[in-house]
């Protein structure tokens, strides 16, 4: 197939089949639902901190990450600023609540604080926003890796698919997480080498400090920003504070992190790998960033594609072979000028013709966009309706014609681990939430004996197959709906601030009752919703509205309550003065008392 | 209720750390940690621009 040589697909196929058979072995032998749900709690710290790094790495860290820092820059880093916050609160208050009541779900601890009701409305929210999460999980990185390696795409999607349902049924949590550690280490060796690669790769003379005042004269070195625009998606202030809420919600109450660190060997081990998660996260974001800026400055100095979609580049010079041709011939002669202007910037530096020499390079840079920006265009007018964002292509292009044979391997390993690891964590905790949360319960509430241990294992892996289905299918129909896709990505943060806020209410409210916070979960959920849809505000914001709507309304809720209740008494009161003991008044009394024992249930 | 989960592991809920003998020593070295990384970046920021 094409792009890669035998070495690379020698290095693809061992790494991946390695990782999967080592994971299937090491986890052989689940017994019971427990086992398969969270293991058998002999995980240390260091596996559960990687696992759920893994985790929450999908395919799209590796592609799209260092495309946004090519493109914008290092200001996306803001986005996780409030994730090592968000991992205190949750060592110090979620993770011994799930441990006090020995639960296998997060939204099994709703049920032990509430009621059945709140368990069931969590779960769904889960079920509904994670299922859909997955899907796109395995279908992103198959598109761009069909369309940039020429692998057919659906072969890919099934292929990714199969492999992962294929061991995460054989090995159940235990090989969700043995494979992730694995994976983890295969990402971060092929972020540290990629790294080095673009280094090395940067011309003579050109060193690492150099590259980034480079590319701070260029503006892509805005790392930290603490302007407040709530309509600015990354700042100091939307990491920390919008940030906190979104990590807060899906490291605490999403099943598939949950999963992770309740399979520890003991409270401490949990802690201690959430709190590892909270101190490498943010340096491995940086990392990613960090790479495509140094991508960034390193096509400052060589000669770039006029576009890095390939195959739509090729779809256009079909299309318009002396259009692209004129375009390429101008977009060559502005890098030439961009390159110079590049060198000459380093050479001013710390002269007195540095601030002369950064603004023409602004001017070059800004030559170049123009020309891009045309490519663009051209491609907007001539194919109707393609995408004209490259930015996910960007690291895959340099990696396949800048990076030496065998790494390429290697780094398309790394993309795969991730998709893997992302999708296997969505399967095991869809499986164990529908089994758990919905079966086991339901089965329960019809009176039958609790399944045995064969059985309850049987239902888990039959849950996770179907979910494998489920996503496979979505994710082979993807294609039919592209707005699907944009609109999916947000569902996800549509759901998190209402599930959020039943777990806050659940920790720190301890006097606020079932009925009233589901009210509010429905009325804060009906909130977000809307305010997606009639309002500018960015998602991060959506999980702080949703999480302190839930809270208010569940607050208030007993207040009216009390409110409706003294009306009521009153009436009462004034009733038996006007129509004294009259039938009538007794009948009138009778249906006021039901009301009042109605509203004193709430 | 649902029946006893046996999902989290062994261990009482106020297990004291490894290291460092109180959680709050360690929650208060990861806060640290943030800020010190908020306060590079925007060294790096000011220093690249």
């Amino acid at each position: 197939m094409g792009v890669l040589t035998a070495l690379d697909w020698l290095v693809l196929v061992g790494t991946l089949a390695g990782i999967v058979v080592y994971g299937v072995w090491r986890s052989r032998g689940a017994r019971d639902v427990n086992t398969y749900v969270v293991g058998d709690h002999t995980l240390r710290w260091p596996t559960i901190g990687l696992t759920i790094m893994a985790t929450q790495a999908s395919a799209i860290t590796f592609i799209s990450t260092p495309g946004q820092g090519f493109s914008d820059g290092m200001r996306f880093v803001q986005f996780y600023l409030g994730l090592p916050l968000a991992m205190i609160v949750i060592s110090a208050v979620f993770v011994p609540a799930y441990y006090r009541l020995r639960v296998r779900t997060a939204y099994e601890y709703l049920e032990h604080r509430f009621d059945a009701r709140v368990r069931i409305f969590g779960g769904a929210l889960f079920l509904i926003g994670r299922g859909l999460g997955t899907g796109i999980t395995l279908y992103a990185p198959s598109i761009i890796l069909s369309q940039i390696l020429g692998w057919p795409l659906q072969p890919t999607i099934w292929a990714i698919g199969l492999l992962v349902v294929l061991y995460t049924v054989l090995g159940g949590t235990r090989a969700v997480s043995f494979t992730q550690q694995q994976q983890m280490i295969v990402m971060l060796t092929g972020l540290g080498i990629a790294a080095v690669v673009v280094i090395l790769r940067l011309p003579d003379g050109v060193s690492v400090g150099g590259a980034v005042q480079l590319a701070g004269a260029l503006d892509h070195m805005n790392v930290v920003s603490a302007d407040f625009d709530l309509k600015n998606r990354y700042t100091l202030w939307s990491g920390l504070i919008g940030g906190f809420f979104l990590q807060l919600s899906y490291f605490g109450t999403d099943q598939s992190q949950v999963q992770r660190y309740l399979s520890g060997s003991s409270i401490a081990e949990s802690r201690l790998g959430l709190l590892f998660n909270g101190m490498f996260k943010i340096p491995m974001q940086f990392l990613i960033l960090f790479i495509g800026v140094m991508v960034f400055v390193f096509y400052l100095f060589t000669r770039p594609p006029v576009h890095f979609d390939a195959p739509r580049l090729e779809r256009l010079r079909g299309a318009v072979p002396a259009e692209v041709t004129a375009l390429e011939a101008r977009h060559d002669e502005a890098a030439a000028a961009r390159r110079a202007a590049a060198f000459a910037f380093l050479e001013a530096r710390g002269t007195s013709g540095e601030a002369e020499a950064r603004a023409a390079l602004k001017v070059a840079a800004k030559r170049t966009e123009d020309v891009h920006h045309e490519a663009q265009q051209l491609i907007e007018r001539v194919l109707p309706g393609a995408e004209t964002r490259e930015a996910d292509h960007v690291f895959l292009s340099f990696v396949l014609d800048h990076v030496p044979v065998g790494l390429v391997g290697l780094l398309i390993a790394v993309i795969m681990c991730a998709a893997m690891s992302a999708v296997a964590s969505g399967l095991t905790s869809l499986g164990a939430t529908t089994v758990v949360d919905f079966y086991f319960r339901i089965r329960q509430a019809l009176g039958r004996p609790p399944p045995d241990a064969k059985h309850g294992l049987r239902a888990s892996q039959l849950a996770t197959v179907a979910w494998g289905g489920l996503v496979l299918l979505f994710a082979v129909t993807a294609s039919l709906f592209d707005n699907l896709v944009v609109a999916v990505n947000v569902i996800g943060s549509l759901f998190y601030g209402t599930i959020l806020g039943l777990f806050v209410v659940a920790f720190f409210l301890p006097r606020v009752r079932a009925t009233p916070v589901l009210i509010g979960a429905i009325v804060a959920q009906a909130l977000v919703v809307a305010l997606h849809l009639w309002s500018d505000i960015v998602f991060l914001w959506f999980n702080v509205i949703g999480c302190l709507a839930v809270v208010i309304v569940a607050l208030l809720v007993p207040l009216l309550v009390q409110a409706v209740l003294s009306v009521i008494s009153a009436v009462q009161k004034i009733i038996k003065r006007l129509l004294g003991m009259t039938v009538a008044a007794r009948a009138i009394r009778g249906v006021i008392s039901a009301v009042q024992k109605i509203i004193k249930r709430l | 209720m649902s029946e006893p989960g046996a999902g989290a592991g062994r261990g009482g809920t106020d297990e004291p750390p490894p290291f460092w003998s109180r959680w709050s020593r360690i929650y208060w070295f990861v806060a640290g940690l943030l800020v010190a990384q908020i306060a590079a970046f925007w060294l790096l920021s000011r220093w690249a621009s």
